[in-house]
């Protein structure tokens, strides 16, 4: 077997007497669909902060492709390859939908420092947005307002983003919250496509129980700063301990 | 700001074109206020470049205008040198180290404390002009002779002013077509997303500080090059400049104009500098009247009053067009 | 002699911490609470002096004794108190827009303030020394001080424990203290944040209204004075911490002190030596002295 793509080591986290990841020894092999689940306050988006740079760990370590990557800033892991977007959308508002995917793309091409060139001639980065953007059927929207699209394609854009990098690994949390229910599958099923063309491996954060099991590779359930249990759906929904903490509630 | 390079380039031909021919057919006062309004509009154009596209309130902006300004006092006076172009590029210099050493130590903070850490270098500024008397001449300032522009002398002040004009209206120019250019270049727009979100900007990899040190840069070597075209015209130099209610004047332009559209600061200029000429006129309390109108704008009128007449005669026009 | 020489710089130094934190302590207490920033601030001092002096010579012309003067400084500090809260009344508009229209809102007041002061009291400074010469003055160690300087420092001291007491044992204070802390819950929880945020105005302008009614029979009132005590207390709450009253306090001794020993020495660098030292305290330490929560 492989060596996976993305391990942490104990990694661990306090918060004064809570803590918030306690022990975590994570696992995730190259172009992956992994799923984490457990009720809120288990760790899950520490967890997610931790690896990419947000906040730094108390205890233990995190590898990617092999090298240490422990406390790296977010500016150093984008260029290392990793990827993520946040709970809440997060997306510069006042700009357009293919500015927001367009600055993420020349970023990453270390063209975002050019000052005496208009963006509108940087052919590469435009084609590239537009591409992206029509992946997730954004495209007849590119030039609007990124505050004047609907809730569903902000939370899209937002993904968007974090393809514009190229990313070998991808984060995503939450990435259905906030949407109606009826939505929520069309908007995992756009992300998922790109997810699976482009080969990307990714790590996802999600309540919805429907959507973990119909798209995850894999699944893992955290409780209380731990992880409880990991392996394929039907080994998850088989699991008693998972079903009573987690899927029990039905969040 | 949503405009692309044809429509900008229509409308800097046609300003130019108009501002070229009116010389001709305005008194030589109007003349004079028309050029004092583009310099500060270049000042404004430069200040909005932290205040719309970066997102930083500055309340010393007041402070590069005055650098200019003493760069030309100074050297005229000290070193002898009559040549604008010489002025131009010493402020060009100058103001681009200091702003890169200020800037370095502003940029870490933002709102209020940039707000704060921006005006105690402008008042800073004050202090030491005021203070080193015998080479500042202090609150008494230092006059500023007519110089050489393009190695063209000039006998009188009538003679110069005519020329003069031109000059300012080419840099005017120019300068607002690079500013333009580079607000919406990658760079611009990587400005702008930091000013949204520097969160996300973080995390798409952006280097937010050192993005926002270079619009600091950028912004004080254009305000300095407005006050060192200001030293000529105005023919007087005082540490006002660079006073606290100084600072308020550029803030006030901007929102008088618009700061959410790229023009909007330079039509504020235009306008702040015939609204002062009348209300002082009219009376002494300048800075009352001046203080009601921004009160009424930010009202009223939040987004500027370009922005806002535009919007309302798109709205009148949906209205007659039944869209 | 040096000793004598050094009490007096300390006791100058008291007097101008005493009326700075008065202005001072305001600015850093509405700011704490409502997060507005209030460039009109410096108006609500330099008009609770000429209110002072205005009440004052209205009292001495119709022949109340100098003794009443004492009402009249408290009576503009009142006045200064409904200004403020006039001001808070037409920033009600703007709380749910850009914090930066707050700061260009209260700017354009306070050159509304300037010249309304320029166009009702004219230009010349306003004096009315009676209360100060009422006064006379105390020996210490053989030199004079004047009484009223002392009766300033008094009134500092005793401010600061009005407004210490107000925040943690008034039902009012201890809900604005919860307000600042989170408005949304406090709002949630029943608290009439509207008409707090109104209360914290008046009190903020009462104390700079206060601070320039006392520094009337002292020094004078004059145009600009306003713009000056502002940059101040920019300093002194930049020094003590945003938001933070003890800071404003601690903040205002320091630069009181600094002002004693600037204008006794070095006149000419004062107002450069106030700015260096908010420079460096806003990039070695800007959450100055005591941080950023209101306290």
């Amino acid at each position: 077997m492989e060596e996976p793509i993305l391990f942490t080591k104990n990694l661990k986290k306090y918060f004064g007497d809570i803590h918030a990841v306690d022990g975590v020894d994570l696992k995730v092999w190259e172009k992956e669909l992994v799923s984490i689940i457990g009720p809120n306050g288990s760790g899950k988006t520490t967890l997610v902060n931790l690896i990419t740079g947000r906040i730094k760990p108390d205890e233990g370590k995190v590898f990617f492709k092999g090298k240490d990557v422990t406390g790296l800033s977010p500016e150093k892991l984008v260029k290392i390859g990793i990827a993520r977007s946040f709970q809440i959308t997060t997306v510069a508002d006042e700009l357009t939908a293919l500015d927001n995917v367009r600055i993420a793309v020349l970023s990453r091409l270390r063209r975002s420092g050019k000052a005496f060139s208009l963006i509108d001639h940087e052919e590469e980065a435009t084609k590239e947005a537009e591409r992206l953007l029509k992946a997730f059927e954004l495209l007849d929207r590119e030039y609007s307002l990124a505050k004047e699209l609907p809730y569903g394609d902000r939370r899209l854009l937002d993904v968007a983003i974090c393809f514009a990098l190229k990313p070998k690994l991808i984060l995503l949390d939450e990435p259905t919250s906030g949407v109606s229910t009826a939505e929520k599958d069309t908007i995992m099923k756009r992300v998922s496509n790109v997810i699976r063309d482009e080969g990307i491996t990714s790590l996802i954060v999600e309540h919805d129980m429907d959507i973990v099991f119909s798209y995850s590779d894999r699944i893992v359930a955290m409780h209380q700063g731990k992880i409880l249990a990991e392996g394929k759906p039907d080994e998850i929904r088989m699991n008693e301990e998972v079903k009573n903490v987690i899927i029990g509630r039905g969040v | 700001m949503g405009m692309n390079i044809k429509t900008f380039s229509l409308y800097l031909l046609v300003c130019g074109i108009i501002f070229a021919i009116a010389p001709f057919f305005i008194s030589s006062y109007y003349v004079y206020l028309i050029a004092l309004g583009m310099v500060y509009g270049i000042w404004a154009l430069s200040w909005n470049v932290l205040f719309n596209y970066t997102g930083l309130l500055s309340f010393g902006h007041a402070l590069w205008f005055a650098l200019g300004a003493y760069v030309v006092g100074l050297t005229q006076e000290r070193l002898m040198i009559m040549s604008m172009e010489c002025y131009l590029g010493l402020t060009l210099v100058v103001s681009f180290i200091l702003s890169l050493a200020v800037g370095y130590l502003c940029v870490r903070y933002t709102q209020i404390y940039f707000a704060l850490l921006t005006q105690g270098f402008s008042m800073l500024f004050y202090a030491m002009l005021v203070k080193f008397y015998s080479f500042t001449h202090g609150t008494d300032g230092i006059s500023v002779k007519v110089p050489a522009l393009l190695g063209m002398q000039f006998t009188n002040v009538e003679s110069f002013l005519r020329a003069y004009y031109y000059y300012i209206l080419l840099i005017f120019l120019l300068c607002a077509t690079i500013l333009w250019i580079m607000m919406n270049s990658p760079f611009g727009k990587s400005l702008q997303f930091i000013r949204d979100n520097s969160l996300r900007a973080r995390f798409i990899g952006i280097p937010i500080i050192k993005y926002r040190l270079w619009s600091f840069v950028i912004a004080g070597v254009f305000g300095a090059i407005s006050g060192a075209l200001f030293a000529p015209l105005n023919r007087q130099v005082c540490p006002e400049l660079t006073y606290w209610s100084s600072n308020g004047n550029v803030v006030f332009m901007t929102l008088l104009g618009g700061f959410s559209v790229f023009a909007g600061s330079a039509i504020g200029a235009i306008i702040f500098v015939f609204l002062q000429n009348i209300a002082l006129t009219l009376t002494i309390y300048w800075q009352l009247i001046a203080g009601i109108v921004i009160v009424v704008i930010v009202y009223l009128f939040p987004k500027g009053l370009t922005v806002s007449i535009k919007d309302m005669v798109v709205g009148m026009y949906k209205k007659v067009h039944g869209r | 002699m040096i000793p004598t020489t050094l009490i007096f710089y300390f006791l100058n130094g008291l007097f101008y911490a005493s009326y700075l934190f008065l202005v001072a302590s305001g600015l850093t207490i509405i700011l704490g609470i409502l997060n507005v920033l209030n460039l009109a601030h410096g108006s609500f001092y330099s008009f609770g002096a000429y209110v002072a002096a205005f009440i004052a010579t209205l009292f001495l012309n119709n022949g109340l004794p100098t003794p009443s003067l004492f009402m009249a400084l408290f009576m503009a500090a009142l006045l200064i108190g409904l200004m403020g809260s006039g001001v808070e009344f037409s920033l009600k508009p703007l709380y749910k827009r850009r914090q930066e229209y707050q700061l260009l809102f209260t700017f354009a007041l306070s050159f509304i303030f300037e010249d309304l002061i320029k166009l009702i009291w004219g230009f010349n400074p306003w004096t009315c020394p009676n209360l100060f010469a009422y006064m006379g003055a105390v020996n210490i160690l053989g030199q004079f001080y004047p009484s009223y300087d002392m009766f300033v420092i008094f009134i500092g001291f005793v401010s600061y424990l009005f407004i210490w007491f107000f925040f943690y044992h008034t039902r009012t204070g201890n809900l604005a203290r919860a307000v600042a802390f989170d408005k949304e819950m406090s709002s949630a929880l029943g608290v009439n944040v509207s008409s707090l945020y109104t209360k914290i105005f008046f009190i903020g302008a009462f104390f700079a209204g206060l601070g320039g009614a006392l520094i009337l029979p002292a020094i004078n009132a004059i145009p600009g004075m306003g713009s000056d005590a502002l940059g101040f207390a920019f300093v002194i709450i930049v020094i003590g911490g945003l938001g933070s009253v003890k800071g404003a306090f601690v903040g205002s001794l320091i630069v009181g002190m600094v002002r004693a020993v600037g204008i006794a020495l070095f006149p000419e660098i004062e107002l450069g030596l106030i700015f260096t030292v908010l420079v460096i305290v806003l990039i070695l330490k800007p959450q100055g002295l005591f941080g950023k929560r209101f306290e």
